[in-house]
């Protein structure tokens, strides 16, 4: 499973660099990325010809999630999606641009398929609302309780191994969350959410599920993390 | 009939006026904008305007002028005005002429198909406020006669321009703006106003 990235931004500069602060969050695993930025003459603007040969480029069966800035880059995307006559396996990302990069990017070198890239990536808006403590207070909900769990890994709730533990938790149909610092419960199965929690190696922290298979989940989330989420233990 | 000569005609004088004019374009995308749609329609035009006269058939006409568009803009205005003549031309079929009727409802189906890619309703102070009433007058009159319909499409958009000024913009960057936007006219619904006008003064 390869989901194909496109970046299309009024800046070339403004792409290479998104790209590149995204792409330090990667191991070894490199997605098919083009961008599509920028006028040749340097100027600022967006070309939905030039979306059209990228969306082409990377797109290897398994979908393309186009990541858009502003304005033109919205309407190009669209338009050179409407032109080249491409079903539901190419979408444009509702989310920020920098953040919403960042946590797709991570999930397609990690093999997701095109609902969990472009899922990650949209919720990637309520890690920072999290980190700022502005998350509205209806999603914070009441919890009944969960279970306590100790990072064990050297670099705790980091890029990859938060990577890992949000692909394990999309593969359960539950609501699962993660609460650290007697802050709120943040979505287990967004990346970008975990990171922001900032919880390091001997923390402590909160886990809970509900919905169909909560039981299954709390489970394996609980004895993943207690195993070190993929790292070797520190 | 419409014929490519007239379409060639047609797209030239669009891109006359656009060079004279790319100036007050800028000046009045400046206030509410980015103050780039003259430099921006200048280059769309540039690369349009031969890509129309080397076309055999009036679909590959529009077709080549929405490509254009879509590729040398950079703004919004690019796939606005791509997707306009794209739209327009995929109605059409190969062929070197077409009736007037069968033209206008080509450009109605690409004013629709524009005014949905830009997601704006007429009142939202943008190109569609000018192009709307333009495409219904040209679609009302062309069963009589098609100078008179395209001076009356003119007319409508003309009017339609004049509009935008007391409106507020509720899209693009504009919007941004709120009340502060209220005194300027929408650079958008003027050049698509000059479209109109170049459409009249051909047919004359």
């Amino acid at each position: 499973m390869t989901v194909g990235i496109v970046l299309v931004s009024h800046s070339r500069a403004l792409a290479e660099a998104s790209l590149a602060l995204a792409e330090v969050m990667l191991s070894d695993e490199r997605p098919h990325v083009a961008i599509a930025a920028g006028m040749p003459d340097g100027r600022f603007g967006t070309d939905a010809t030039a979306v059209m040969s990228a969306i082409e480029q990377v797109n290897s069966g398994d979908g393309v999630a186009v990541f858009a800035d502003l304005g033109s880059a919205l309407m190009s995307a669209e338009a050179a999606i409407d032109l080249l006559g491409v079903g539901d396996d190419v979408r444009i990302v509702a989310a920020p641009f920098v953040e919403g990069l960042t946590a797709g990017l991570i999930r397609a070198a990690m093999g997701a398929n095109l609902d969990e890239v472009v899922e990650a990536a949209e919720s990637s808006m309520d890690a920072k609302l999290s980190a700022l403590g502005r998350l509205p207070q209806e999603q914070v909900g009441e919890r009944r309780g969960g279970t306590e769990v100790r990072l064990v890994n050297a670099i705790g709730l980091h890029a990859r191994p938060a990577a890992r533990l949000a692909a394990l938790a999309s593969k359960y149909d539950a609501e699962i969350t993660v609460s650290f610092s007697g802050r709120a419960p943040v979505n287990a199965k967004s990346t970008m959410s975990l990171m922001a929690l900032g919880a390091k190696l001997g923390d402590t922290i909160l886990v809970d599920a509900e919905g169909p298979q909560a039981d299954e989940a709390l489970d394996a989330v609980v004895s993943f993390i207690a195993q070190g989420l993929g790292d070797p233990p520190a | 009939m419409i014929t490519t000569a007239l379409v060639s005609a047609w797209i030239a004088r669009f891109g006359e006026i656009i060079e004279d004019r790319a100036d007050y374009l800028t000046k009045l995308d400046s206030p509410i904008g980015d103050a780039d749609h003259g430099a921006n329609m200048l280059r769309g035009m540039t690369a349009a305007v031969p890509a129309a006269e080397n076309a055999p058939t009036i679909d590959a006409q529009l077709k080549a002028v929405g490509m254009a568009m879509l590729s040398k803009v950079g703004g919004t205005s690019g796939p606005l005005y791509g997707t306009l003549f794209l739209k327009a031309a995929m109605t059409l079929g190969q062929r070197a002429e077409v009736a007037p009727s069968e033209f206008a409802a080509a450009l109605r189906t690409g004013a629709d198909a524009l005014a949905f890619r830009g997601k704006a309703e007429p009142g939202d102070k943008t190109m569609v406020d000018a192009l709307a009433p333009a495409v219904a007058a040209l679609e009302s009159h062309v069963a009589e006669d098609f100078a008179a319909a395209a001076e009356a499409a003119h007319r409508a958009a003309d009017e339609g321009r004049a509009a935008t000024t007391d409106m507020v913009a509720r899209k693009g960057r504009a919007s941004y703006l709120g009340e502060r936007s209220v005194g300027h006219t929408d650079p958008g619904a003027t050049s698509a106003t000059y479209l109109f006008q170049a459409l009249a003064e051909v047919s004359r």
